[in-house]
């Protein structure tokens, strides 16, 4: 009886792990995506960027890894997000000004301001698969719409990781943007912000 | 050796079987044990007395009619092949080749001398041993007997199948035997097949020229006849008696649905008692144990009568129940811990 006790104590006990959310700084970033006016980032103007970034889960089978697929299936049949667990948060970027604001540095530098900034999106995950999805944009958090896509001319970068069960997850958790254009164009931004759409 | 059987109102019969040494010391403990069940005291099956082989009024008359010259009556006398084989069949066989023997040379004597040879091939053909009475008997008589004999042993012999139940053993004629189902190769010939087996009626049947197959039936054999070879069985081979077959053998013979055969023996200063319990003639149960005989006799009666499920003691059935629930929640907490999913609290954030 013992043992039993003792079974279901150790059972019971909650594990706090913590995931590690990081926008991907490899060149070229998800900053580095464009559209005919040249770097969506111009959008946020000069340095300091001031932005709003928008955390997103969506719900996508964890088995699913290949990009074709994933934008299928949330094609049909859908990959919703989960509204109760979006974040949107105004960040403040800061590029050093001996650094020349090029995506890789703009990227790092969003990093420490989520870091500094957000710190922790979400306390509980939630079961089953989900991908996270960080949308940068000028358009402010209140005029922000779960039910609505993003406004194209707002989007400055899209990022998503790969469909993961966040339960059993550990570690750091890269956000990127895979893309089939070098440049990545604002089409390919706007698909992903609206990936649920 | 006694027999003890304990009867309770609201328990079954538990026949009781002590047998070794010490004897007396296990049955007192018997006499004291807390379990619901009351003992008589009985004998075992004693072996059945041998009856002296007495000479058949037939042969004795055959003998004086013989002597007297009065060889129709002495052909007369002796009776026809019928009375042969019953006496073979009985296992009687040298009764047997001695009335064969007065068949033919009661024949031989009345100038029969078709009709002793006949005789004389079948006293061949049953393989008899020649009897001493041959020294009285003319040298045609010999020379007969000695020619069939040759006659018969050079012909081919005929295979014969036999089926019955698994273990019993068949006969011919008394002499070879074989284990069912088998098969002989016989020579030609009237023959009595015999099958014997532990807790069978032994049956006989006659094999003819024409038999190639014969199936067995023999009855299940009753009390009297179970006690019988019980009996035998032991004075033969006491090491036996704790043998599947002997400890049903010994209920049937003792009429016990429930019996417990107990073995007993001193080894090195203390008592170790062996036990067999059987139900409805089926050995369900075996213990051991040594000790003082009072614990030792408690302890192996508790466990046959308990593992044969003839006694349920509320201790032990408390126990089983305890057993079940221990199991259950075991069970329960293998299934929790395989299934239940750890409140996970992942933090995600940068």
């Amino acid at each position: 009886m013992k043992a039993i006790t003792t079974l279901a104590l150790l059972a019971g006990c909650a594990v706090t792990e913590r995931i590690d959310l990081q926008i991907v700084e490899e060149a070229p970033t998800v900053f580095s995506c464009v559209d005919r006016d040249g770097p969506l980032v111009n959008r946020a103007g000069e340095p300091p960027y001031s932005v709003q970034v928008v955390i997103d889960f969506l719900e996508l089978p964890v088995r699913i890894v290949q990009v074709a697929d994933i934008l299928r299936t949330c094609r049909d049949p859908g990959c919703p997000v989960r509204p109760e667990a979006r974040l949107c948060a105004s960040l403040d970027v800061e590029i050093p000004p001996e650094r020349s604001p090029n995506d890789v540095v703009i990227a790092r530098a969003v990093n420490e301001a989520l870091t500094a900034q957000v710190g922790t999106v979400l306390e509980t995950v939630p079961p089953g698969g989900s991908m996270v999805r960080a949308v940068f944009t000028t358009a402010p958090c209140e005029s922000l719409d779960p039910e609505r896509p993003f406004e194209n001319d707002d989007l400055i970068a899209c990022a998503v990781s790969a469909p993961v069960d966040l339960r059993s997850f550990e570690g750091q958790l890269e956000l990127d943007l895979p893309t089939l254009s070098s440049p990545c164009d604002i089409a390919e931004v706007r698909g992903c912000a609206n990936l649920e759409q | 050796m006694l027999l003890l059987s304990r009867v309770a109102s609201a328990q079954p019969t538990v026949t009781v079987v002590v047998t070794g040494d010490p004897e007396g010391e296990v049955e007192a403990a018997i006499a004291q044990s807390d379990l619901p069940i009351e003992l008589r005291v009985e004998a075992l099956p004693a072996p059945q007395e041998v009856a002296a082989v007495e000479t058949l009024p037939e042969l004795a008359a055959a003998r004086e009619h013989y002597i007297a010259a009065e060889f129709e009556e002495c052909t007369a006398a002796v009776g026809n092949l019928d009375r042969v084989l019953d006496l073979v069949a009985r296992g009687e066989s040298s009764q047997a080749a001695r009335l064969l023997f007065w068949r033919m040379a009661c024949a031989a004597a009345t100038g029969d001398n078709g009709g002793a040879g006949r005789t004389a091939r079948e006293f061949a053909a049953l393989r008899l041993r020649v009897p001493v009475e041959i020294e009285l008997a003319t040298p045609a008589v010999e020379r007969l007997l000695g020619q069939a004999i040759e006659t018969l042993s050079a012909e081919p012999r005929r295979r014969v199948r036999f089926e019955g139940p698994p273990r019993a053993v068949v006969s011919i004629d008394g002499r070879e035997r074989c284990v069912l189902p088998c098969h002989l190769d016989l020579p030609p010939g009237t023959h009595i097949a015999r099958v014997e087996g532990l807790g069978l009626v032994t049956e006989t049947r006659r094999v003819t020229d024409d038999d190639r197959e014969v199936r067995f039936a023999p009855e299940r054999a009753p009390p009297d006849v179970a006690a019988a070879q019980w009996a035998e069985r032991y004075a033969r081979d006491p090491s036996s008696a704790e043998s599947r077959e002997s400890v049903s053998l010994l209920a049937r013979a003792l009429r016990a649905n429930n019996l417990v055969f107990l073995r007993a023996e001193q080894l090195r200063g203390e008592l170790r008692l062996r036990g067999v319990a059987s139900v409805d003639e089926e050995v369900v149960a075996r213990a051991e144990d040594a000790g003082d005989a009072d614990d030792v006799t408690e302890d192996v009666l508790r466990d046959l009568l308990v593992e044969a499920e003839v006694v349920v003691l509320p201790r032990k059935r408390w126990k089983i129940a305890l057993a079940v629930v221990g199991a259950a929640l075991l069970a329960a907490a293998i299934t929790f811990a395989a299934l239940y999913e750890r409140p996970v609290d992942v933090e995600v954030g940068f």
